[in-house]
């Protein structure tokens, strides 16, 4: 019997039990649909975060202070107040692996122009920081030296809070107050996007570190450091660096703990790399259970159906099937079932993949490697799950079979 | 000329573990070509054994079965079903067709399995069969659509579409009424004289055994009476006069 037969002979069956071959593929569909969507969705996570945190570019050294000690109850991290601007001074002269330096105190502030008023988070940096984050104006100047030396009522401003204040004007050089300190708007910067925790990245406002720590703030601390090592290489040992300097500044000595975290970009992306590959792996092997039960209803329903037409196969023996032609038919039939199925739940889980990129507001990714692993899953949970009901159909006596009623 | 079918001390014992059942005993068989032979005897006696040992369905415990002179009797399952497929048509009481198949599609059924790749061939060669057994205009109908002699005439065809030299009918008229069933064994009686096919029927009723032109009757595993038939009807004469007796109920 030639392959178009038997595919013939297949499909035909199967169109006779049209609501028992769906509900049978239904189990591979969502099977192959719930494999594709978690893996895509796991994967799409994944590039997202990635590509938020390699924004912030590989060689960027972040230090946070440790956590504080009142008696015996600890914060948590980065709440003890470690870090001074001068430590960020310290690093930038003294360590040659460091390119870029900038503390970092953030705020919330409200903004006032006329009668419009606006809240938002306010940074006080150094200059450095702009090229550490990838930072740019669109129109006016980013903050100088000049403005940060000599802590300047300067501030530029994130596309969002330009919006909200000032509609269509062009905000560059207009005055705002902030928390009733008037600025001067000396630039607008460059839309950004939300950041990997979902803030907007536009909802800004920067100033001269010393102005916000000391007029807005009223601290002596910086909430962080963020530094930048003069090229990717060097980052490990710019970390080394780094903590020897704090550790003799902060006069720690021995084997007593750090009062301050150093991570760098690298390793966050190491991190969160290694979560999301677990995470998506746990996903697509959660959803491959219900790839395998619906293997099993494929044979469950091909054992009923081998029972079902033991007549049918009596007869084809007696006009001379040979055990091979019916077990290759039963054998077809399971395939075509997974098979279709798996192409169906293709689709069903391509759509899913850009419903959840959808809702998630993040690129939709599709893995072909996966889309190909689920499909031959599908066909192999076919050929597999069908052997043994066809094997059972191809050992039926011919004489037995025709008397079955 | 070698006879169609030469059995010699054919055995056949089912084995169900606690009992033996030995359902046929030292049979010899000789079927020349173009013979109508009809098997008869009451149930149990081994009818239907000696039919599936004809019809390659299944094999002898012992003796020796030559069809057109080659021992199968230790063909393998493969071969078999190659004999049943090319040198075998099977008619049987309940006509065997697949439902919810069209009755060409029915007959199309061996073909599928011999090797006729080509479409529109086995299409023309089962359209031609059907117009043979005078079904051509019904070739699209379901077997629930068709009468019971209607039927019966699908599964002859389906028996004759690949042309082989022995047909085999098992109780062709055990479900139809007494008009149908000389329609049958006249168109059965027409294979045997125009096509010249070696037919061998199974039945319990001597009517329809009058139609053959040998009788062979089985008792207890054993053939006992072996006789040629005297005054041997003619199913198109019968017909033609409408002398048909009253002999049953339609079922």
């Amino acid at each position: 019997m030639r392959l178009m037969n038997v595919l013939k002979t297949a499909f035909m069956a199967l169109f006779k039990n049209k609501m028992r071959s769906f509900l049978t593929a239904l189990g591979i569909i969502i099977g192959v649909g719930a494999v594709i969507s978690m893996v895509n969705m796991g994967t799409g996570a994944s590039k997202m975060v990635e590509s938020q945190i390699s924004s912030l570019g590989r060689d960027v050294i972040m230090i946070f202070p440790g956590s504080s000690h009142m008696g015996g109850r600890r914060g948590g991290f980065g709440s003890a107040s470690t870090l001074t601007s001068d430590d960020a001074d310290a690093i930038k002269a003294q360590v040659q692996e460091v390119d870029k330096v900038s503390p970092i105190v953030r705020s919330s502030g409200q903004l006032v122009y006329g009668n419009t008023n606006w809240s938002s988070s306010v940074y006080g940096v150094y200059e450095d920081y702009f090229g550490i984050s990838n930072i740019e104006v669109t129109s006016g100047r980013l903050l100088h030296s000049n403005d940060i030396i000599g802590n300047k009522k300067v501030c530029v401003i994130g596309t969002e809070v330009a919006e909200n204040l000032f509609g269509d004007e062009d905000p560059v050089g207009k005055n705002i107050r902030i928390n009733k300190i008037p600025f001067k708007i000396v630039g607008l910067l460059k839309k950004k996007g939300q950041s990997m925790m979902g803030q907007s990245q536009d909802d800004v406002v920067y100033m001269p570190f010393k102005t916000a720590q000391k007029r807005l703030i009223g601290t002596t601390y910086t909430h962080y450091i963020t530094s930048s090592a003069i090229n990717s290489e060097s980052v490990d040992a710019a970390k080394d660096a780094i903590t020897d300097l704090l550790r003799r500044r902060h006069k720690i000595t021995g084997d007593k703990e750090d009062d301050f975290h150093i991570r760098s970009s690298a390793e966050i992306i190491e991190t969160s790399n290694t979560i999301m590959t677990a995470l998506t792996l746990l996903l697509g092997s959660i959803a491959s259970v219900s790839l395998l039960v619906g293997g099993i209803g494929i044979m469950n329903i091909m054992l009923v159906s081998v029972v079902e037409r033991t007549r049918e196969i009596g007869i084809r023996m007696a006009v001379g099937a040979r055990p091979r032609d019916i077990l290759r038919q039963f054998l077809i039939e399971s395939t075509v079932l997974s098979v279709s199925g798996g192409i169906v739940g293709i689709l069903f889980g391509v759509v899913i993949t850009f419903i959840i990129a959808n809702v998630a507001d993040w690129e939709p990714y599709i893995s072909i490697f996966w889309t190909f692993i689920a499909f031959s899953f599908s066909a192999f949970v076919g050929i597999f799950f069908g052997y043994y009901p066809a094997y059972k159909a191809s050992r039926m006596d011919p004489i037995e079979a025709l008397r079955y009623e | 000329m070698k006879p169609v079918i030469d059995m010699k001390g054919i055995n056949k014992i089912y084995d169900t573990g606690a009992i033996q059942l030995h359902a046929l005993k030292d049979a010899d068989l000789i079927v020349e070509q173009g013979e109508f032979l009809a098997i008869m005897g009451p149930s149990g006696s081994g009818k239907s054994t000696l039919m599936n040992l004809i019809s390659c369905m299944d094999r002898p415990t012992s003796g020796k079965y030559l069809l057109n002179g080659e021992d199968v009797s230790k063909y393998t399952l493969d071969q078999l079903a190659e004999v049943r497929n090319k040198r075998i048509g099977m008619v049987f009481q309940s006509f065997n067709l697949l439902s919810r198949t069209s009755a060409l599609e029915n007959v199309q059924l061996p073909l599928l399995y011999d090797g006729t790749s080509d479409f529109k061939r086995r299409h023309d060669v089962a359209m031609e069969t059907l117009e043979e057994v005078g079904l051509k205009d019904w070739w699209h109908h379901f077997p629930n659509q068709l009468s019971g002699g209607q039927q019966q005439r699908v599964a002859i065809a389906r028996a004759i579409v690949n042309n082989p030299t022995l047909i085999l009918a098992d109780e062709p008229t055990g479900n139809l009424d007494s008009k149908t069933s000389i329609e049958i064994m006249e168109l059965l009686q027409e294979l045997n004289g125009d096509k010249d096919k070696t037919i061998i029927i199974v039945t319990h009723e001597t009517d329809i055994a009058r139609y053959a032109k040998r009788i062979i009757n089985l008792v207890d595993g054993r053939i006992i009476k072996e006789e040629k038939v005297k005054n041997r009807l003619d199913a198109k004469e019968e017909l033609k006069n409408g002398r048909i007796k009253k002999r049953k109920a339609a079922s």
